[in-house]
């Protein structure tokens, strides 16, 4: 019995490592939000270092609901926006509707993805990827106690058009503070520091999309439901979520996880300086730079119901009066995939350069249709990762990274130099190396592209 | 003839000696997290043992392009405030604040002006029902000796007899701040507003 599911493990292990490396490779949407460097006439530098990666007070920032931090957001937004209610109604309520705002230009905002790879093992070179993806990005506030965020994608591949509605999601936050958020809507549930979606390199993170048998789950690109998070005491973030999880069919039960971080020196997760530090991010030439320590840990549980349905040809069974005709029968295996992930990351920031390390280990209970005995299968995955400001326009990121499931073991090497032509035009070329159990470092494919926020 | 040329002299002396007493009370209101550090209200606070008459002259706010204007107008308590209608649609004016009466003076056309007497010290929030968006504010004070800031935060508050008063500033989006300050001619006093 151990032997066998263990020969069952290292099958679909292969399957999850083709499934894991497809997935690690396939359109690499990366996002900054040019909506708000519009609102607040200023430049991309403020919240990125190269876009999609955050600065400590782009980072502040996104945890204040997408505003200036300690209450200085009115200061500095140049939107003037449109009064959907005078704030006397409030003493009106609930004789007359909550007032409320929203932006007064249309916050939109549009990425377009170029890109020319090379993929060794084939030995082509494809052009698929100019003007491969289009995204429309919307964000902003509406008041003090509410936000939003939006992201449609428009992708190219093989001369079809495909669209993607990504994360779509609106804040509340009763306090005016970031003390405590609400997000519910379609979103990248809040478990690492880092994210697939600010990343500096190329190639996504294993850890944030590892498909454990026939459970496809990934954090990323989003998942739907509602997730809880604040700042308290400056210093300390928190999040708890509770979301459908993902590649699963039927998921009742859903998903839940917590995490909790924690940042030593630098800017402060809320954004406001500590006394005798400098302010951001004017005060500060290189508003990248600081020596930080951000620490984190997370768990994520799930029970979905994973099914598949099969059709083969089969007698049929209505069938009463010899000869009997073949027919396609479809057959639907399903069961609950109890799992569980823990883990965590720590980055360190030392002026111009962040270390990035992360791990997460994960059980799942019964990951392979057809075999509902509970059977433990054990995944690991870890990472390193070092991004270098070499100058404020050249951003070279390299990550080492493993996904280790059922005794096979994936390694990748991923190096991307990202190169801002300007603050809203990112060139990048980006390499990587794949190893799997039993086989030596290759070069899977070569990119290079230009990516455009405006 | 000469006695009443001395007396006038006399009275003139006083006068002047009296003009000479008043002093003024200037200085910046920096409101953090608003937008600009405009209407800020700096008043002196109730005086001991001192009251002042309700002022005849009536004070004006217009409605014009929907705006209420000026956005805040600062009022002696026993003020009337005359409410007039400049724009082409109909307007209303009311306010949800007990200290005003949550007074309702209906809807008016173009060129109408409706009134009310503010009593009593308030800072009353003027709402119109035709136009949810449209907010102003009369603040009531219970002394002559009152500014509103501009844009930069300044304000000056004329003719004030030197002493020491309670100076209160008011603003519509942020914490009241208050402080003494002791008026000796011209006498500058700062003051930082915060949400």
């Amino acid at each position: 019995m151990g032997k066998s599911v263990f020969r069952t493990a290292r099958g679909v292990a292969g399957v999850a490592v083709v499934l894991v490396v497809a997935f690690a490779a396939s359109v690499s949407s990366v996002r900054a939000i040019p909506v708000f460097a519009r609102k607040y006439h200023t430049s991309c530098q403020t919240c990125h270092t190269a876009f999609p990666n955050l600065t400590p007070f782009g980072e502040a920032f996104r945890l204040n609901g997408y505003r200036f931090p300690a209450g200085s957001d009115v200061d500095v937004s140049k939107d003037h926006p449109v009064v959907l209610g005078a704030e006397g109604y409030k003493k009106l309520w609930p004789k007359a509707v909550w007032p409320g705002e929203m932006p007064g230009l249309p916050p939109v905002a549009m990425v377009v993805e170029n890109e020319i790879a090379y993929d060794k093992a084939e030995g082509t070179t494809s052009f698929d990827g100019l003007a491969g993806e289009l995204a429309v990005l919307t964000g902003g506030t509406f008041g003090e106690h509410a936000s939003f965020y939006g992201e449609v994608e428009f992708a190219r591949e093989d001369g079809e058009v495909s669209t993607a509605m990504e994360r779509i999601n609106v804040q509340f936050r009763p306090l005016a503070s970031p003390v405590l958020q609400i997000k519910v809507g379609s979103f990248e549930p809040g478990l690492l520091l880092v994210s697939n979606h600010r990343r500096l390199t190329d190639h996504r993170y294993f850890l944030l999309g590892m498909p454990v048998g026939n459970n496809e789950w990934a954090a990323e690109p989003y998942q739907q439901g509602v997730e809880v998070f604040g700042v308290v005491a400056h210093r300390l973030l928190y999040t708890a979520g509770l979301v459908e999880g993902s590649g699963n069919v039927t998921n009742n039960a859903k998903d839940y996880y917590a995490r909790v971080a924690y940042k030593f020196g630098g800017l402060r997760f809320d954004g406001t300086v500590p006394e005798g530090g400098s302010s951001p991010p004017a005060a500060n030439p290189k508003p990248w730079a600081e020596k930080s320590l951000r620490v984190s840990a997370f768990v994520y549980e799930g029970s979905p119901l994973l099914s598949e349905t099969s059709t083969t040809l089969q007698t049929d069974p209505g069938c009463t009066t010899l000869p009997c005709d073949v027919v396609p029968i479809d057959t639907t295996v399903s069961q609950n995939d109890p799992f569980r992930i823990y883990g965590g990351d720590a980055i360190w920031n030392f002026d111009d350069l962040m270390v990035d390390v992360g791990f997460s280990e994960r059980t799942d209970r019964r990951p392979f249709l057809g075999n509902p005995a509970d059977t433990d299968v054990k995944t690991k995955n870890r990472y390193v990762e070092v991004d270098w400001v070499a100058y404020p326009w050249l951003i070279p990121a390299a990550r080492w990274e493993s996904f280790e499931v059922g005794g096979d073991k994936t390694e990748r090497i991923s190096m991307t130099v990202n190169a801002l032509i300007r603050a809203n035009v990112k060139g990048f070329l980006a390499a990587d190396q794949i190893k799997t159990s039993g086989t030596s470092f290759e070069t899977e494919e070569v990119v290079g592209g230009v990516v455009l926020g405006f | 003839m000469t006695i009443t040329r001395i007396a006038a002299a006399g009275f003139a002396l006083m006068a002047l000696a009296s003009v000479a007493r008043a002093g003024e009370i200037k200085g910046t209101v920096k409101a953090v997290g608003a937008r600009d550090s405009a209407d800020a209200v700096v008043y002196v606070d109730t005086i001991a043992g001192k009251t002042f008459p309700a002022p005849a002259k009536h004070a004006e706010c217009d409605q014009k392009d929907l705006l209420f204007v000026p956005h805040v107008l600062a009022v002696e308590v026993g003020t009337t405030v005359d409410f007039k209608n400049s724009d082409t649609v109909l307007h209303n004016v009311f306010t949800p604040d007990k200290c005003a009466d949550k007074f309702n003076l209906g809807s008016w056309p173009q060129g109408q002006i409706r009134s009310f007497t503010f009593k009593k010290p308030c800072a009353a929030t003027l709402l119109c029902n035709v136009h949810p968006e449209m907010e102003g504010f009369v603040v009531a004070v219970p002394t002559p000796y009152f500014a509103v800031t501009d844009a930069s935060g300044a304000y000056a508050i004329h003719d004030v007899p030197d002493g020491t008063y309670t100076v209160k500033v008011w603003h519509p989006k942020l914490k009241e701040a208050s402080r003494e300050v002791a008026v000796s001619g011209s006498t500058t006093a700062d003051f930082e507003l915060h949400r």
